[in-house]
């Protein structure tokens, strides 16, 4: 499930990548990180939030349900276009047997978990992509582009 | 996260600053649940999430489960001082239908339920 940023092309501007154990800790490190790297954008504060969310929802996936309690790495890359953020995060665990059914609001594997998770990233982000192989990993890509442009703004 | 718990009668108030995530959930469960189990008189569970900068689904999972266990005892769960995006994130997982939004941990507090 890595090695996916080849289908970028070159109006890519900037790019950041964190590889990390996968452990509950890590969680913020990543939505923190991805947040600050995404404010290159003219996202509002709210939006900059909406991608902390998300990111933290895909990272924490890939922490409970990917690796569950097995040792693993995740792995999160962020791309900035002139006007679009890319984030993908991607795990080498267990992967997804039905992901339609993943993709349902209060679908949860764990009864201590909302099972909501995917369906905030997908009310927060533009776009949400999923691909998952059983036993290979899951892949999560999702974009969001500012919805206010810098001349709306009032910036120059 | 840190958490600061103090109660009073059958009150049990929950002052959370930081972050409510899966890193920090078990111990939010954990502390307020040993409470809960100690003291079975409590039927008010306050939250006050003023000072939380970040909340996420599992923060969520975490406060739907207090609520959960308070339902058990009749009890009820009212939520402080939610942020706009902690707000949002409560209506669209539908967990502020089940608790009580208040503005102020004093009117919280004073709410008095009536009597069976």
């Amino acid at each position: 499930m890595f090695g996916e940023e080849n289908h970028l092309t070159s109006a890519i501007k900037n790019q950041l990548v964190l590889e990390f154990p996968s452990m509950a800790e890590n969680v913020g490190v990543a939505r923190v990180a991805v947040a600050a790297f995404a404010a290159q954008l003219d996202f509002s504060l709210d939006e900059i939030e909406d991608i902390k969310i998300a990111v933290s929802e895909a990272v924490t996936n890939a922490v409970v349900h990917g690796y569950r309690d097995r040792p693993g790495l995740v792995r999160v890359a962020a791309m900035l276009t002139s006007d679009e953020l890319v984030v993908e995060v991607a795990d080498r665990g267990k992967g997804i047997a039905d992901v339609k059914k993943a993709q349902e609001p209060t679908f949860s594997t764990d009864p201590e978990r909302l099972g909501l998770g995917l369906s905030f990233i997908n009310s927060l982000m533009d776009k949400m992509e999923l691909r998952s192989t059983p036993g290979q990993g899951t892949l999560v890509r999702m974009s969001k582009k500012p919805q206010q442009t810098a001349s709306a703004a009032g910036k120059v | 996260m840190r958490l600061e718990l103090r109660r009073q009668g059958t009150i049990l108030l929950a002052r959370c600053a930081g972050d409510l995530d899966v890193a920090s959930a078990p111990a939010f469960r954990e502390r307020i649940d040993r409470q809960l189990h100690r003291y079975p008189q409590i039927i008010r569970l306050v939250i006050n999430l003023e000072k939380v900068d970040f909340i996420d689904s599992s923060g969520l999972a975490s406060l739907l489960g207090r609520y959960k266990e308070m339902q058990r005892r009749r009890g009820q769960v009212f939520l402080v001082g939610l942020r706009p995006q902690a707000y949002r994130l409560c209506q669209l997982s539908g967990l502020c239908k089940l608790v009580h939004v208040a503005d102020s941990e004093s009117s919280a507090l004073a709410r008095v339920e009536p009597r069976p």
